[in-house]
């Protein structure tokens, strides 16, 4: 059958596409990878009548690092680009380690960190890691650009705040505290890590000198309609000496917190005992990395 | 409306017309009859239409083929050199590792590209690299045979 018929354009710099997707809204959609927009056009749940190509675009791909500024990657960033950049393996390693776990080698070579945030999955590999680091993403179109924290990027399930003639172009990530260390846990329910993640979750601990945590956050994947941050979980942990009991009581918390459903792969239940599981075994796993 | 492409494919240049919602996978078999890269799920999850664009493994049924435009694409028509089976080939012969070979094209390229990347990889890096692919008759046993052989090999 092959896909829908469409007319394809390919914008020189990011305000030639802001322009386009303000000329066409609903009737365009942008191509970053296409590793969901084509199947999604396969089998006819999208028909777009143009597709504005990004690949055209210069320096959407950067990945780009400065202690002042932090990291900037551009949306255009494969996910095998992100997983291999030495400075985000280097300072922000969970993220390098969940985003080489998105899919299968051939996908992390063609699919976009930004375009795998806007398809805003429950289940995305890189949204939690990207929460507990405090993310923020520039959204543009030609009435100009703004900001907004990663936390109000998801506002459903597959739903984002991307208004029609807007385009995601960057994530920043600030350069994370001394002391800091991170963890992403992809758990599937078969043990093979080529599927959608099965449950999720990344943190982020910040040790003070008198063995308590100076901070942490705790993000969970297919635990809820959206990535969600677990606040209550994290402050339970927060100001607290670094020890097992106050570990179950945040763990227990980010279980409580969640609010995941029953679906083709696990169960709410299982879910949400696995959250309780491996938020524990993710804060010490962190903790160790730090030691 | 059908836009000019020029397409590298195994060393060689060829321009064509093509309709922006033919993929890449369409275009190798049905434009310029390399059907040696199979359609498999044409979702992107089995691997047997990978090819090496630029040095990297990817699912050709995602990628539309205006989009490759400009690229270095090696099939598993461009491995062999001069009629001498790669290393690689060789060793998918010897070791028993392709039975029915639906996956094999796939699979060598996306081995090709492991070592290419990673001239002695460890088992679990074997199996990292060919994760992306899916076989029904082997088991990848022997696949993973083979890789190995291949590697000490090249």
């Amino acid at each position: 059958m092959g896909l829908p018929k469409f007319e394809y354009l390919a914008p020189e710099s990011i305000a030639e596409a802001c322009s386009l997707l303000s000329q066409y809204k609903d009737k365009a959609k942008v191509i970053a990878g296409g590793t969901d927009l084509l199947v999604n056009m396969n089998n006819r749940e999208l028909t777009p009548q143009y597709l504005i190509g990004l690949k055209n675009i210069p320096d959407l791909d950067r990945v780009e690092y400065d202690p002042a500024q932090g990291l900037r990657i551009g949306a255009l960033a494969s996910h095998q680009a992100v997983a291999g950049s030495p400075v985000i393996r280097d300072k922000f390693n969970l993220l390098a380690d969940a985003a080489g776990k998105v899919g299968t080698p051939q996908i992390r070579n063609l699919g976009t960190i930004g375009g795998n945030l806007c398809n805003a999955a429950p289940s995305a590999d890189t949204a939690s890691p990207l929460l507990v680091l405090g993310a923020s993403v520039k959204l543009v179109s030609v009435r100009g650009e703004r900001t907004i924290p990663l936390t109000q990027f998801f506002t459903g399930a597959l739903e984002t705040c991307l208004e029609p003639d807007e385009l995601l172009t960057e994530i920043q990530v600030p350069k994370p505290a001394p002391h800091t260390r991170g963890v992403y846990i992809k758990h599937c329910a078969r043990g093979s890590e080529v599927d959608i993640t099965t449950l999720g979750v990344s943190v982020l601990v910040t040790m003070a000198e008198d063995n308590t945590f100076a901070d942490a956050r705790i993000a969970l994947a297919t635990a809820a309609p959206t990535p969600m941050r677990a606040e209550r979980a994290e402050t339970v942990l927060i100001g607290k000496t670094i020890e097992d009991s106050v570990i179950e009581q945040a763990a227990q918390t980010a279980s409580e917190e969640a609010r995941p459903r029953t679906s083709m792969r696990s169960t709410a239940e299982y879910r949400r005992e696995m959250v309780k599981v491996l938020t524990r075994r993710a804060i010490k796993q962190a903790l160790e990395q730090a030691g | 409306m059908k836009k000019s492409v020029e397409l590298k494919v195994n060393g060689e240049s060829y321009e064509l017309a093509i309709d922006p919602r033919r993929t890449l996978l369409e275009v190798l078999r049905d434009g310029l009859g390399l059907t040696g890269t199979k359609k498999g799920c044409g979702a992107g999850d089995c691997g047997a239409c990978t090819v090496i664009m630029d040095g990297k493994p990817v699912v050709s049924c995602l990628v539309l083929a205006v989009e490759a435009q400009g690229k270095d694409i090696m099939t598993i028509e461009g491995l062999a050199t001069d009629g001498q089976l790669h290393p690689l080939q060789a060793a998918f012969v010897e070791h028993g590792a392709t039975q029915c070979g639906f996956c094999t094209p796939g699979m060598i390229l996306s081995a090709k590209a492991l070592l290419d990347a990673n001239p002695k990889p460890t088992e679990e890096e074997i199996v990292q690299g060919i994760s992306g692919n899916l076989c029904r008759c082997t088991g990848y046993v022997k696949i993973v045979e083979a890789i190995t052989a291949a590697s000490q090999k090249l």
